[in-house]
């Protein structure tokens, strides 16, 4: 009789256990990342230099996609790095930066005062952003040569993560 | 031309308001992404607002609510959504808790059931124990 409470104890308790552990073992405001292995959300965006750019007709080889602003205080953590990884790997991969809730003469000031790689583009509707589910910056995905988000850096993103996304796709060590 | 104009925003006023009424009520279901568990039509943040104009916009499309939640559930996951669908493993969250609480009071009532024979059977044993008897008998004379 006692084994018999013991056991219908055990089986009410032990799954409440997990749920909690579940729960706990996880940040409830970390966005998931939904668009992993799915198409990247197209965009055509104005550069700082007034041409457009179109993530379609980048196919052909990876684009790293970094959202920042210049009002961000971790964007400008990784901003070297990122400017440092764009030179590395030259025309293999397509660096670009998104400019979120920022304005262009912000963006400008920065970039002159910082260096410039690789093309930034303007979002003034945030619909890009959102196009993207991004929930605050710096936020960078990885969209392989086929179109496909691949990867997502929630913050600020390490030189070793991005060397380890793209020596994936590009195949190297 | 004043007076139709005047007869166009009238036609056109509860219609707007029953469209900005949905887009409300759709932003209410919406988690704002940069907030603390504020749904983005009560939001003050940039992102919030910019959500609400997708929002708006896709209605203006014609898109359904479905549609719309759709858009967002793609982008951020289920995550996004204040009140979860009533679908697929989601619908254990609606039914597991009335669920618990059916199987709660039907244990509580199990062993409140089993408790109260149990007391009749002691009273019972109480009442035919000769020591209680000849104590009984000892006080009444």
């Amino acid at each position: 009789m006692k084994w018999r409470n013991v056991i219908i104890a055990a089986l009410i308790a032990l799954p409440l256990i997990g749920l909690l552990a579940f729960g706990f073992g996880r940040d409830p405001h970390a966005v998931p990342f939904a668009l992993r292995d799915k198409p990247a959300p197209d965009f055509t965006l104005r550069t700082l230099s007034g041409a457009t750019m179109k993530l379609s007709e980048l196919r052909g080889k990876p684009v790293v996609i970094n959202f920042w602003a210049s009002w961000c205080e971790p964007c400008k953590y990784e901003h070297d790095m990122l400017q440092q990884a764009s030179s590395y790997y030259g025309e293999t991969v397509q660096f670009v930066g998104i400019v979120y809730q920022d304005s262009e003469e912000a963006v400008r000031d920065y970039l002159q005062k910082h260096a410039s790689a690789y093309p930034h583009l303007l979002d003034p509707t945030t619909s890009v952003a959102i196009d993207y589910g991004i929930s605050g910056v710096p936020e960078t995905y990885l969209v392989d040569k086929d179109g496909v988000v691949r990867e997502k850096s929630p913050g600020v993103i390490s030189g070793q993560e991005l060397r380890r996304w793209l020596d994936n796709r590009l195949g190297g060590s | 031309m004043s007076f139709l104009v005047a007869l166009l925003i009238i036609a056109a006023g509860p219609a707007s308001a029953d469209a900005e009424a949905e887009a409300h009520a759709i932003g209410q279901r919406l988690r704002c992404p940069v907030c603390q568990g504020m749904p983005i039509s009560e939001s003050p943040s940039e992102m919030a607002q910019a959500m609400m104009s997708k929002v708006r916009e896709m209605q203006a499309e014609g898109s359904s609510r479905e549609q719309i939640f759709d858009y967002f559930t793609q982008r951020y996951g289920d995550w996004v959504l204040l009140e979860p669908r009533k679908e697929g493993v989601l619908i254990l969250l609606w039914t597991l808790p009335p669920i618990a609480l059916l199987l709660g009071l039907f244990v509580l009532r199990r062993y409140t059931k089993r408790g109260a024979p149990a007391k009749a059977g002691n009273a019972a044993v109480a009442a035919s124990d000769p020591y209680i008897d000849a104590v009984r008998r000892e006080v009444e004379q």
